[in-house]
């Protein structure tokens, strides 16, 4: 998602006003991660709203404090005494029968109460179980909507790099008779040599068939390489060209070909 | 004892550490900002929010060494519990007696007489200001624990509006606090 309609969309508002659902939050924690100017503007609003809670202040009543603090130095005593007396279950008897019915009484009552434990350990295990497997399974998810993002991210950036590289030469190809509402663009740069192609709406190819970039010059067509068209594939690097003074795109069978044959779709001079 | 000036980082070790007097400072610096939220979620309802405050600040003593400073600030945390706290407060009040809208906007204007004690005329002054579109929302969204259908549905205006209402309100806020 671009991060500047994602920033404009008030998500990031909700999400510090606390009401977005799980699904948004994880979304805007990620968007926070790849993006530092979403990162930026999520801290300012936070910013902005701690200055709003800091000027709504209600003293609380001062007897509080003390009582709060008594709260926790009790907890932090019980955190260190470490948990419960032991407490005997069992001191020997006068009547040494009694005795023995009542540890055989105690004996039973044990049996029943660790099945019992057992029986719900095992339900708990099970329920355990399927809640690690739905959060390895969200957690899955989540990587991969993260991945998507980050390759997309990085995709961007290429294309952003190639098309502000101040030698690149922008060099639109526009759709000829057979194909007019095509286009393509060629950025060609002029020290490094290197050719990218962007195409905006070329038709799709036939089986066995792909497109062929040529550069043009002196009246010939020197094979560029070959591409694929589709949403997904974005920019696309092409062969080394020395020199051109246009260039064009035909149809050809798939891998290409040494010399055009097929019908030419867009042209552009540089 | 003559206050003490921790930078955040000072504080945030020295509370990782358990340590009583930043603790202290801690207290003395955020409670009534924090009490202020939780009375405006709980209506002003003081003894409850007393006991919402006393729950928050034991959760933030034993929660502190899974503060990260790098999610953002010791503050913003805090209010998280906090506002948390209330909110599964409200809740749990609000399943006994369930209010309509009118009583949480007459809920809401109650909070205009209420004065707080501190920043009578200050920033409290302006923030007041806040266009009434803008400001039901905040109070709905961030006090009253409503989700973006919610409010939708209450306010009969559609999701999308929600949203920016929620941009807009926010951006209004900093305007007038910077």
């Amino acid at each position: 998602m671009d991060p500047k309609e994602y920033i404009e969309s008030g998500m990031l508002e909700s999400y510090v006003l606390g009401n977005c659902t799980p699904d948004e939050m994880q979304e805007a924690e990620c968007m926070k991660r790849v993006f530092p100017e979403v990162r930026r503007e999520l801290l300012s609003i936070q910013a902005s709203f701690e200055s709003y809670v800091m000027a709504n202040k209600v003293q609380p009543p001062a007897a509080l404090k003390s009582k709060i603090f008594e709260v926790i130095a009790n907890e932090e005593k019980q955190v260190k005494s470490g948990g419960a007396k032991v407490i005997p279950i069992y001191e020997s008897s006068k009547n040494k029968n009694t005795g023995l019915k009542l540890l055989i009484a105690a004996a039973f009552g044990l049996l029943v109460i660790s099945a019992y434990i057992s029986y719900n350990f095992s339900v708990r295990n099970n329920q355990l179980n399927e809640h690690v497997a739905e959060l390895t399974s969200q957690q899955e998810a989540v990587q991969k909507h993260f991945d998507d993002l980050n390759n997309k991210f990085e995709n961007t950036q290429k294309q952003f790099a190639v098309v502000s590289n101040p030698n690149s030469v922008p060099v639109p190809m526009k759709g000829l008779k057979i194909s007019p509402s095509s286009l393509a663009t060629v950025f060609w740069n002029k020290q490094s040599k290197e050719v990218y192609i962007a195409v905006s709406s070329l038709p799709k190819p036939p089986e066995g068939k792909q497109y062929q970039l040529w550069a043009l010059k002196d009246g010939q067509a020197i094979d560029a390489g070959v591409f694929d068209v589709g949403d997904s594939v974005g920019i696309q690097k092409m062969k080394i060209i020395e020199n051109a003074q246009g260039f064009a795109v035909t149809l050809e069978k798939k891998g290409g070909v040494p010399k055009a044959e097929g019908e030419m779709y867009v042209l552009g001079n540089i | 004892m003559p206050p003490k000036n921790y930078t955040e980082e000072e504080l945030v070790s020295l509370l990782k550490q358990k340590d009583q007097q930043a603790f202290s400072y801690l207290y003395d610096n955020y409670s009534s900002a924090l009490y202020g939220v939780i009375l405006r979620v709980l209506k002003q309802e003081e003894e409850t929010s007393q006991d919402v405050l006393q729950e928050s600040f034991v959760k933030i003593w034993k929660n502190m060494e899974h503060y990260d400073r790098s999610k953002g600030t010791l503050f913003t945390w805090m209010l998280n519990i906090t506002r948390n706290t209330a909110i599964d407060k409200l809740r749990s009040i609000k399943r006994v007696s369930i209010q309509s809208i009118d009583d949480n906007v007459y809920a809401v204007d109650k909070e205009h007489n209420h004065a707080s004690t501190e920043d009578k005329i200050g920033v409290k002054g302006v923030v007041n200001n806040l266009k009434p579109e803008h400001k039901i929302i905040i109070d709905l969204a961030y006090f009253g624990g409503y989700t973006q259908e919610e409010i939708s549905e209450k306010l009969n205006m559609p999701l999308g509006t929600v949203k920016t209402r929620a941009r807009a309100a926010l951006i209004e806020l900093r305007k007038i606090i910077t």
